[in-house]
């Protein structure tokens, strides 16, 4: 019909073949895509629809905020910070050095860390790189407000541990620090994870359980170019609402973090303060505990650190000096043991006067030494004359003390020092607390190989009772035998946490409040208490041994002590003398005190370490407590009476 | 033989018109879909840009149909030699301004001449073709049919678009075969071809190595090429049988599936419409492709007949390989789908391909 196909009939017959050919091919092409079709979305569309849904939801774990830390009194002694982290993702910055060089404006870092950084993650460009962390609030402000000039450049949060106090009640509180494995393999079966927080020592590792909270998680419906951003709410809890982009994020589940428990500690910051400031340069621990309950009221350990160091990014130089320091600054001196020095005469005294070995009126005249085929000196070398146990603890005659030692024998002096609660645990509930140790007869027949040293001597007698020898006591343990010469002769246990206030309700923690032994003989312990008193009041016939802690007003009594660190024949009258001897061989000084309220009497241990003489050093120190002390309560004691006189 | 407007409408082949508009139609949705965010009240300026390109296109549409297809061919070795120039001085203008060869301006409009190229070269060869006729089994003839080809697909590669290059090689295959030219000439040809692959290997771009590799194994680059095919097979298969719904596609909403509006955009239209609708897509490009191939059949000339052998052969090719890459079967090449990808210049050049069968249709009945 057509002029071209009559033409060329054959040619044509040629071409629709060839068509043929290419229906056939077309017709192949879609075969194997329809088969195909229906094998992705049938066959495997269940399992492509998870793989989507993997794709756009994601759980993101939200860290509980860890429980805040108050006084006794209600001020807080550890909370929690935000910090800000600077972070930018290349792939939303078109010039990335431009916006770099624009971000510097505010906040310093390393330009060509990052741009490595970025080089390095090119086929991940929506990875956030980290640029600075621990960025200030007003540094964070200022790049918050610059956003649309810095494009990539995003702001993130986290919660931070804060200890207000800084280097102050360090080791009460303690720090925190990054899990390590043996912690990580104990912990794991509690939801501990690598990169957690936990507490590693004081406090913050104590009540590491109720303090740490409870982590939730959040899931959310992402963007495959953006990462959700976790953000701190007023209360500080992390949650997540947009990601990098500044997408708001569909929220799909939620099961929000609970806050760690509120722990309320014994502790009066006010007391805790006056004390840190008073021990000045020394190095050692001051203890204020309540003699009737055993609340500890202050706990100095020095030398300090700031705990804040190990919980702040940028702070590693400081860190690693703390951990390495010769001197040991995270060592709690007020759990360590030393020679308790003549502040053992206390528990000497009572011993005597309980056991009957010695009166009130029973008299020892100290001519500066005693003979008993070695000579024992005084530390006075002209001697202190007749004593009586009030005048000898008021002094401090060793003359005396040498006598009623050889008088009570070193078994009795072991059991009433065991009594006084020397050489066991105080049960404080810290870690690291050092038993002390009191020497005994059956300790060295088993501890000496060579017959002649397995025999207890008189001599060693004479030296455990001014408190040097093998005895050891920690200043907690002296805190505790002081207490129970104001308490009425309670051996109480001290302790730190108050209560713990969780999600489910409010818990007492300290349940011990029964003492665990009472020093029943009254009289006895009514003269010990005199000794103390006259230590600090006496100026006739002479000065006590405290004489420079009396205050006007406040009723100080106390203990003095100068352990010998080494058997130093010169003894360090003066400064100057004192500064002539190397340092680690100082005597330690110590000062067992109380403040002898008769309702609330209070006692005061301040040790000072490497000091020299005790009168120099501890004894100033604990007059000043015990003087911030009275100031700090008398505004309490004030009110107090108003009110009862106006109801 | 001047026809009138009412003889053209009365040959208009409405099978291929109908499918092709409602590809478009379909096209139009999804790149809506892909640019618009719910949840964010983003939206991006693909889709209006698309439906503007689709009103141009229907005017390109509707002269390819008015004026006759010989009278067009007149003026095609020009056509195509000022397309040469026009790559030419692309390249060389390119290689001044950093990589971007593939696009020029015109009037505000981003325009992508190695879309054109097709057209021109199809029209150069198809002339070419009808003048030699029976001559093509000779061999000079066969290398000057081979050379009009050639060059400009040797200008694209080197822009570098890999894609277009391999669209012009189907269509100088698929039209010598349809021209007769002799099996043992394609064969040497083919041949040829493959063992050139190595300097073709060595002259391509890393991403388009791995590109090619990551087809072979996915585990190559597990973030770059094999990522997109990945999603797209996620977004494919989470589809099911009827889809997620219109804008409620997770991978395409979420940005996980890569070139989206572009080459990956029937992976967004899976996702939302399921088995149902991609079958749906497939036999409206299959009853296209079929109504043209009817189409070439039926041309009462051999020029028209090769037109038409051509521009299902540029049709066909692109679809399928598109198609097949969505789903996994394929290499990502970077060609876009015809009808629906987002891209004004491929828009264009596949609204007036459609023109063209129209026209070659309506005038093998006007006499």
């Amino acid at each position: 019909m057509r002029l071209y196909l009559k033409a060329k009939y054959r040619e044509r017959i040629k071409f629709d073949e060839k068509l043929r050919v290419f229906s056939l091919a077309i017709a192949l092409g879609f075969t194997i895509f329809s088969l195909r079709l229906a094998h992705l979305q049938l066959i495997s569309g269940g399992e492509y629809k998870r793989l989507s849904d993997k794709n756009r939801i994601r759980l993101l774990p939200l860290k509980a905020p860890r429980g805040l830390i108050y006084d006794c009194n209600g001020n807080l002694l550890v909370d929690n910070r935000p910090s800000f982290t600077v972070s930018i993702t290349p792939a939303e910055s078109p010039n990335l050095p431009a916006t770099l060089a624009k971000l510097r404006s505010f906040v310093d870092f390393d330009k060509n860390r990052i741009i490595e950084q970025a080089r390095a993650s090119r086929y991940a460009p929506f990875k956030q790189i980290t640029v600075l962390r621990d960025v200030s609030i007003e540094q964070a402000a200022q790049i918050e407000e610059c956003s649309l000039e810095l494009p990539g450049v995003v702001i993130t949060a986290e919660p931070c541990r804060r200890f207000p106090l800084g280097r102050y009640a360090a080791h009460a509180l303690g720090y925190l620090g990054e899990i390590n494995g043996d912690e990580l393999e104990r912990m794991s079966d509690q939801g501990y994870d690598m990169g957690d927080y936990v507490g590693k020592a004081g406090i913050e590792l104590v009540a590491e359980k109720p303090l740490r909270g409870k982590d939730g998680h959040m899931q959310v419906q992402v963007y495959a170019d953006g990462y959700p951003q976790v953000e701190l709410d007023p209360t500080g809890s992390p949650r997540v609402r947009i990601d990098t982009a500044g997408r708001s994020l569909l929220t799909l589940g939620e099961d929000p973090p609970n806050m760690g428990s509120i722990v309320r500690l014994t502790l009066d910051s006010t007391i805790q303060q006056i004390a840190e400031t008073e021990m000045g340069e020394h190095a050692g621990a001051v203890i204020v505990m309540d003699a009737n309950t055993g609340a500890i009221r202050t706990m100095v350990s020095r030398p300090s650190f700031d705990p804040n160091a190990f919980v702040s990014f940028g702070r590693d130089d400081e860190r690693i000096e703390i951990l390495t320091s010769p001197i040991h600054p995270l060592i709690n001196r007020s759990l360590q043991a030393f020679p308790p020095g003549s502040t053992f005469k206390v528990i000497m005294a009572y011993a005597g006067l309980s056991e009957g070995v010695i009166t009130p009126e029973t008299r020892f005249v100290c001519t500066g030494s005693l003979n008993i085929g070695r000579s024992f000196r005084c530390w006075k070398d002209h001697g202190h004359g007749s004593m009586n146990v009030v005048s000898a603890l008021a002094y401090s005659c060793d003359v005396f003390f040498y006598n009623l030692g050889l008088r009570l024998g070193i078994d009795r002096i072991e059991k009433y020092a065991r009594m006084f609660g020397l050489g066991e645990s105080t049960r404080v509930g810290l870690p690291g607390e050092m038993r002390g140790f009191v020497p005994s007869r059956a300790w060295k027949a088993k501890m000496f190989k060579n017959p002649s040293e397995k025999k207890w001597y008189n001599g060693e007698t004479v030296n455990v009772s001014v408190g040097q020898g093998y005895l050891l006591v920690t200043p907690f343990q002296l805190a505790r035998a002081v207490a129970t010469v104001v308490n009425g002769g309670k051996l109480i246990t001290p302790y730190l946490i108050e209560s713990i206030e969780g999600p489910e309700g409010f818990e007492m923690v300290h349940a011990q409040k029964t003492p665990r032994a009472t020093l029943g003989n009254i009289k006895a312990m009514a003269s010990v208490k005199e000794g103390m008193r006259q230590a600090v009041e006496s100026r006739q016939p002479l000065y006590g041994t405290a004489w420079r802690a009396k205050k006007e007003g406040v009723p100080l009594i106390g203990k003095t002590g100068t352990a010998q660190v080494a058997r130093f024949k010169v003894r360090a009258e003066t400064k100057a003398q004192l500064e002539k001897i190397p340092y680690e061989l100082r005597d330690h000084a110590w000062f067992a005190a109380a403040l002898d309220y008769p309702l609330e009497p209070v006692v005061i241990v301040v040790f000072c370490e490497h000091s020299g003489h005790a009168s120099e050093s501890a004894v100033i120190v604990a007059g000043k407590i015990a003087e911030g002390i009275m100031k700090s309560r008398q505004p309490v004691q004030a009110a107090a009476t108003t009110e009862g006189t106006s109801t | 033989m001047k026809a009138t407007l009412r003889q053209l409408f009365r040959g208009i082949d409405y099978v291929a018109f109908l499918c092709a508009s409602m590809l478009i139609v379909i096209g139009l949705l999804t790149v809506f879909s892909s640019s618009y965010r719910s949840g964010i009240d983003e939206f991006r300026p693909y889709f209006s840009r698309q439906l503007m390109w689709a009103l141009l296109g229907t005017v390109g549409m509707a002269a390819a149909i008015i004026i006759d297809y010989r009278f067009m061919a007149r003026f095609s070795y020009y056509a195509y030699g000022a397309m040469l120039v026009l790559l030419l001085i692309l390249l060389i203008e390119g290689k001044e301004v950093k990589g971007a060869q593939r696009w020029i301006s015109l009037f505000g409009f981003q325009l992508q001449p190695s879309e054109f190229v097709k057209v021109t070269t199809l029209f150069a060869l198809a002339r070419y073709l009808d003048a030699v006729r029976e001559r093509i089994r000779e061999p000079r003839f066969l290398m000057v049919a081979l050379a009009i080809a050639g060059a400009p697909c040797g200008l694209i590669v080197i822009q570098p678009d890999l894609g277009t290059g391999l669209v012009l090689v189907a269509l100088i295959g698929g039209m010598l075969f349809a021209a007769n030219a002799k099996p043992s000439h394609m064969a040497t040809l083919a041949g040829c071809g493959i063992a050139m692959m190595p300097i073709f290997w060595k002259s391509l771009k890393t991403y388009q190595k791995y590109r090619l590799l990551s087809f072979i194994n996915p585990d190559i680059d597990p973030l770059g090429s094999s990522y997109q095919i990945i999603q797209s097979k996620i977004a494919v298969g989470a589809g099911g049988l009827v889809g997620k719904g219109w804008l409620g596609g997770t991978q395409s909403q979420l940005n996980f599936l890569p070139e989206q509006h572009s080459d990956f955009i029937f992976s967004v239209f899976a996702e939302e419409w399921g088995f149902v609708g991609s079958l749906i897509v497939a036999l409206l490009y299959a009853g296209l492709l079929f109504q043209a191939l009817k189409i070439a059949q039926s041309s009462r000339d051999f020029l028209g007949s090769m037109l038409a052998v051509g521009i299902i052969t540029v049709v066909s090719f692109q679809v399928l390989i598109n198609l097949l890459m969505t789903v996994g079967l394929m290499p990502v090449t970077g060609i876009p789908l015809p009808f629906m990808s987002y891209g004004g210049s491929n828009l264009l050049t596949m609204m007036a391909c459609v023109g063209l069968l129209l026209n070659i249709k309506t005038r093998s009945h006007i006499f």
